[in-house]
């Protein structure tokens, strides 16, 4: 069973993924740890706006969705992310990131791999533009090819990998002045 | 007379070259540790952490799928070698990548034998990344147990 639990960490939003037991066993622990640390302010802002709205003031910031198998590029690309005053998110596959909207998030930025299980970065694209999602999606391409499929499915800009932070600088600043 | 900083700082300033010219790390590695600062003073040892774990898990499954002998499923081999490839690349492991590209190649051409020794060289090389980065995070730890900073270092 999957289940997706959204929770802050060091001012993070995960969307963790719960495989099995171990995990789930894992993410409670973890959970209750940062729950003890939180801070009273943050609990105090929480208690005053209505839950409907929460989401609604966690979105002005500039939001960034990661959707890649890959660990070590996740932790990269949010370490980064997070460095240039962005929020990021973090989803394992394509099917994840569609769901994601699906459940009513949205993003400002998609940092999309293609090679990924369940579903690709090129089909999550077209999905995604399917249901209208306008939020800016950017490939991740493993080589050139992989370019005109991703353009081809409604992706707004491709970059190569291994990405330079140059790049999504641009990227994020674009966003920012937006 | 060096101080002991001093000579750790010099130690740790030979050994990140040495990576570099030797080919261990590129580009991409500099990349990485522009991201750690005061407020993430592990990043990078925490981001290589997770590629050594993912290293061990693919290179298992590669192992797994090769041993299939008569029937083995090149495509699943060359999908975890594609996935290695990316996570190399992306933390500035130069030669595990450099591996990877002559491995997908042999996945391609379903050449058995030549994928075999890709793994075994695959396996050997990102052990020995392994190793050569925790005595350089282990040098930066001796520095700030000393009292210094790690230094920049222009490569």
């Amino acid at each position: 069973m999957l289940l997706f639990i959204p929770f802050l960490y060091n001012s993070i939003q995960y969307i963790a993924h719960i495989q099995d037991k171990h995990d789930q066993l894992l993410l409670i622990l973890s959970v209750i740890v940062v729950k003890c640390c939180c801070s009273s302010k943050s609990k105090e802002e929480e208690e005053e706006v209505p839950a409907g709205q929460v989401v609604k003031k966690t979105f002005k910031k500039l939001c960034v969705l990661v959707v890649d198998d890959d660990r070590s590029c996740r932790s990269l690309y949010m370490g980064f992310i997070q460095m240039r005053g962005g929020f990021p998110y973090m989803a394992e596959n394509g099917e994840e990131a569609v769901n994601l909207y699906r459940d009513g998030q949205t993003f400002n930025l998609i940092l999309m791999d293609n090679e990924m299980p369940v579903m690709n970065g090129v089909s999550a694209t077209k999905e995604l533009r399917d249901l209208g999602v306008t939020s800016m999606i950017v490939g991740l391409t493993s080589h050139e090819d992989e370019n005109s499929g991703f353009m081809e499915a409604g992706a707004d800009h491709c970059l190569a990998k291994p990405i330079t932070f140059e790049n999504i600088y641009l990227l994020i600043e674009q966003l920012k002045d937006e | 007379m060096d101080t002991l900083v001093s000579q750790l700082q010099r130690q740790f300033r030979d050994y990140t070259i040495s990576l570099y010219h030797q080919g261990f790390l590129d580009d991409q590695f500099t990349e990485l540790k522009k991201l750690q600062d005061e407020c993430s003073p592990d990043f990078v040892a925490e981001v290589v952490s997770l590629f050594f774990e993912d290293c061990e898990k693919l290179i298992g499954n590669m192992a797994r799928a090769l041993d299939q002998t008569g029937n083995v499923d090149f495509s699943l081999v060359g999908s975890s070698v594609h996935q290695l490839k990316g996570s190399s690349s992306s933390v500035g492991a130069k030669r595990v990548k450099g591996l990877c590209v002559t491995f997908k190649e042999c996945c391609d051409s379903q050449n058995f034998e030549g994928c075999v020794r890709c793994l075994q060289q695959v396996d050997i090389e990102y052990k020995s990344l392994k190793a050569k980065l925790q005595d350089l995070f282990s040098l930066e730890q001796q520095i700030v147990q000393a009292g210094g900073r790690i230094p920049q270092v222009d490569i």
